[in-house]
């Protein structure tokens, strides 16, 4: 997907991933079964949450991290209307 | 009881024969196709709803009694049986393994396509990939070790190239087997994914080119079709042609029954009504024996009724060529398993693999190929097969320079 | 060419070798699950075998061969170390095929049927750990494969001897010395191998499931006498899919059964030197706890 993440970007997950927030809100969990690839984030899911709708606050860390899940395919742009 | 070819073959044209098999004796079958790399195909023919419904598990019940009947007859009201633990078990794990690497194809497809898009004019998947792609019957429960595409030879660098910045690189092999693969064979050899560890053919052409039977590429390109996710195929009849003449030209008959397995599949497929649209490609690309032997195989294999007119009209050479043929291939395409109780002599099988070599290659090239590869077959005789190290098979390499 | 069958649920296997000592290993460590009648009647998994090496080599430095249903998925090893070839056999054959299972490359250890995990790779002392539990009380389900019910945190045995190397060797045969070891293998890839039979009692209860209450990942340091971390949950899932055998293969519903399991289980990273320590910890603040 187009890595610019503008104004009005919002994310969500691609369709087909599997995610798995844990009971503990120490994070989430990400498998493509396509690709194989299993990744985790160290937030809680509401966190993560925020983060999908406003990506555009994010610090430079977190946004790196935000985007090796784009890059792994685990997170598209979302199509929903404003 | 020792198994034999036929009940392997049986099991094919009616999965429910399974049932009627003792316990240890299934054991065994699961054994030999899983060797014959067929198993997954049985699994798929037992599993899936839409072919059989009286083997749907969830209505089945378990009678003893009806066991010991069901191996007189074959019940016309079928009472329903069941499978046993252990033999579910083997199937399924076969059938997930093989929906696994159909999964990945797709993945493996898109990309090997996207890829090699901007360099080639075409890029064609064959055989098993092929097969998983278009979601044909052949492509059920099929595995396979690797994926075959086929590109314009005019392009084979770039697409080599394109392929080694992605990812794709040359497995370690001996400098007398990469000449062969270039100059003389119809592909270069096999590429495999520095991360995925997924390995590709890449080829050329259709056949080896040494042989002088292989046909342009004009004429391929006419039977190159794209499907619905914008993948390359052949035909699927052209994928029949190809498929046969692989089989009646290999030197090598480990999988030949998973081979003929997938040629009665596509034949289902097309319909054996229809062989005038398989002989049309056939003849297009120059093949017609090889499919006169393929459906005289099916015919005699799987019970098929097939036109006599037809197919003794491919088979246009010499009653002793045909004969003799027909008698090499006849037990040859059958599973072979020391567990199962084959006819096939030791001689069958010899004559077949010179066969294959004859047709590959002229005879002065054969004669020298064969040198090398039984040099260093009868030191493999002595010291063990394992004398040689990846190391050892690099350096091993003092070879006269080719004229 | 000899023949014998290992009664090993879930699985049967029936192994064909010329190799003497590959026979008389498994009778000692197996007892009552070896067999050189063969039985006609039983259902077979896996038909394999550890057999010399052809030619020049059957004679100099003789070489041993592992197959399964003809097979070969690794290189030959010197003759000596034909049992160790064929436990590593079995292990790759379990791994290489079954997928009704989720499978983890860990210990599973067990009181009062609530198992515990012990994912561990090479070098992380999880053996003699698993040796001394396995003696003191505790029932071994496994030492190197966790096989578990997909949909549920349920773990069933597959009873197999427990695999030392190098220290824990002298180490085992000196704290145990009632226990049945096969013959050293030397100088493998791994350093020197013995294997140590497994109790009577895990035999005795080879068939009966637990419910996974822990997960353990244990480290030996010479220099500790045991700590402990907590793990978060995600930080033990990540974990548990490193030592995962077949995850990949089947898909959605390991990444369904693991991330459940996770989530109904305890997790801590534990650095020790002390196993009557740990085995203390692992009682009181696991199993009693659960």
């Amino acid at each position: 997907m187009n890595k610019f993440i503008g104004e009005k970007t919002k994310l969500e997950c691609k369709e087909g991933m599997l995610m798995h927030p844990f009971l503990d809100n120490s994070g989430l969990v990400f498998f493509n079964t396509l690709s194989t690839v299993v990744t985790s984030i160290s937030v809680s899911e509401a966190v993560f949450k925020q983060w999908l709708d406003y990506p555009q606050r994010l610090s430079k860390e977190d946004l790196s991290k935000l985007r090796t899940l784009i890059d792994q395919g685990f997170l598209v742009e979302s199509q929903a209307l404003e | 009881m020792l198994l034999n070819q036929h009940l392997i073959v049986q099991l094919f044209l009616k999965p429910e024969t399974l049932l009627a098999l003792t316990e240890p004796e299934r054991s065994k079958v699961m054994v030999v196709l899983r060797k014959q790399k067929v198993l997954a195909k049985l699994a798929f023919l037992i599993f899936d709803k839409t072919l059989d419904k009286q083997f749907d598990e969830k209505t089945l019940e378990s009678d003893e009694h009806a066991l010991q009947a069901y191996k007189k007859t074959l019940p016309s009201n079928e009472k329903p049986l069941q499978l046993d633990e252990k033999t579910i078990r083997h199937l399924k794990n076969a059938l997930k393994v093989a929906e696994k690497q159909k999964e990945q194809v797709f993945l493996e497809a898109n990309e090997i396509s996207h890829i090699l898009k901007p360099v080639s004019e075409f890029v064609v998947f064959l055989k098993g990939a092929a097969y998983s792609l278009n979601h044909s019957l052949a492509g059920q429960g099929r595995i396979y070790s690797d994926i075959d595409i086929l590109v314009n030879k005019v392009q084979l660098s770039d697409c080599e190239q394109t392929l080694a910045l992605h990812g794709w690189f040359g497995e370690k092999i001996s400098n007398y087997d990469q000449r062969y693969y270039r100059k003389w064979a119809h592909e270069i050899a096999p590429l495999a994914h520095i991360q995925r560890g997924t390995i590709i053919d890449v080829h050329h052409n259709i056949i080896p080119i040494v042989s002088n039977d292989a046909p342009s590429v004009s004429i391929l390109k006419n039977h190159i079709v794209c499907n619905k996710n914008g993948i390359q195929t052949l035909s699927l009849q052209a994928q029949f042609v190809h498929s046969a003449v692989h089989l009646f030209r290999n030197e090598e008959y480990k999988t030949a029954f998973r081979d003929v397995l997938d040629l009665y599949f596509m034949l289902i497929e097309i319909g054996p009504n229809n062989l005038s649209d398989i002989t049309d490609v056939a003849e297009d690309l120059g093949f017609k024996y090889e499919i006169g032997l393929a459906l005289r195989a099916l015919q005699n294999i799987f019970e098929l009724s097939l036109p006599a007119q037809t197919i003794n009209l491919l088979l246009n050479k010499s009653t002793l060529r045909v004969a003799f043929d027909q008698f090499i291939f006849a037990k040859v395409l059958l599973p072979q398993h020391r567990l199962l109780d084959c006819n096939a002599t030791p001689m069958r099988y010899f004559l077949a693999t010179v066969r294959g070599h004859c047709i590959k290659m002229p005879l002065h090239l054969l004669t020298y190929h064969l040198l090398m590869k039984s040099g260093r077959g009868i030191i493999m005789k002595i010291f063990g097969a394992h004398i040689f190290s990846p190391k050892d098979i690099q350096s091993n390499d003092n070879l006269p320079q080719r004229k | 060419m000899q023949t014998f069958q290992l009664n090993l649920p879930p699985f049967m296997f029936q192994v064909e070798t010329n190799i003497p000592l590959v026979a008389r290993n498994a009778n000692i460590i197996y007892g009552d699950a070896y067999s050189d009648e063969i039985d006609l009647l039983v259902y077979v998994d896996y038909y394999l075998s550890a057999t010399y090496s052809g030619g020049i080599r059957r004679f100099y430095k003789p070489q041993a061969r592992f197959l399964c249903d003809e097979r070969e998925p690794f290189q030959p090893l010197t003759a000596n170390q034909a049992y160790a070839m064929l436990e590593w056999g079995m292990n790759w054959t379990v791994a290489a095929h079954e997928l009704q299972y989720a499978i983890v490359h860990s210990a599973v250890l067990a009181k009062d049927d609530k198992a515990i995990l012990f994912p561990a790779p090479p070098g992380s002392g999880k053996s003699t750990l698993t040796a001394h539990l396995s003696q003191n009380g505790w029932r071994l389900l496994s030492d190197e494969m966790a096989l578990i019910i997909p949909g549920t945190n349920q773990v069933i045995p597959f009873v197999r001897p427990i695999c030392l190397k190098n220290s824990s060797i002298a180490l085992a045969k000196h704290c145990f010395p009632e226990s049945v070891f096969s013959t050293l293998a030397a100088d493998t890839g791994k350093g020197d191998v013995i294997h140590m039979a497994p109790p009577k009692a895990a035999f005795e209860q080879n068939r009966t499931p637990a419910a996974i209450v822990g997960i353990v990942y244990p480290n030996y340091k010479a220099d500790r006498k045991l700590d402990i971390y907590q793990l978060t949950m995600t930080e033990s899932f990540m974990q548990l899919v490193d030592n995962s055998f077949n995850f990949t293969a089947i898909g959605k519903s390991s990444f369904d059964t693991l991330t459940s399991l996770i989530e109904k289980t305890k997790h801590f990273e534990i650095f020790y030197n002390d196993l009557n320590e740990v085995d203390l910890f692992l009682t009181e603040d696991i199993i009693n706890v659960t």
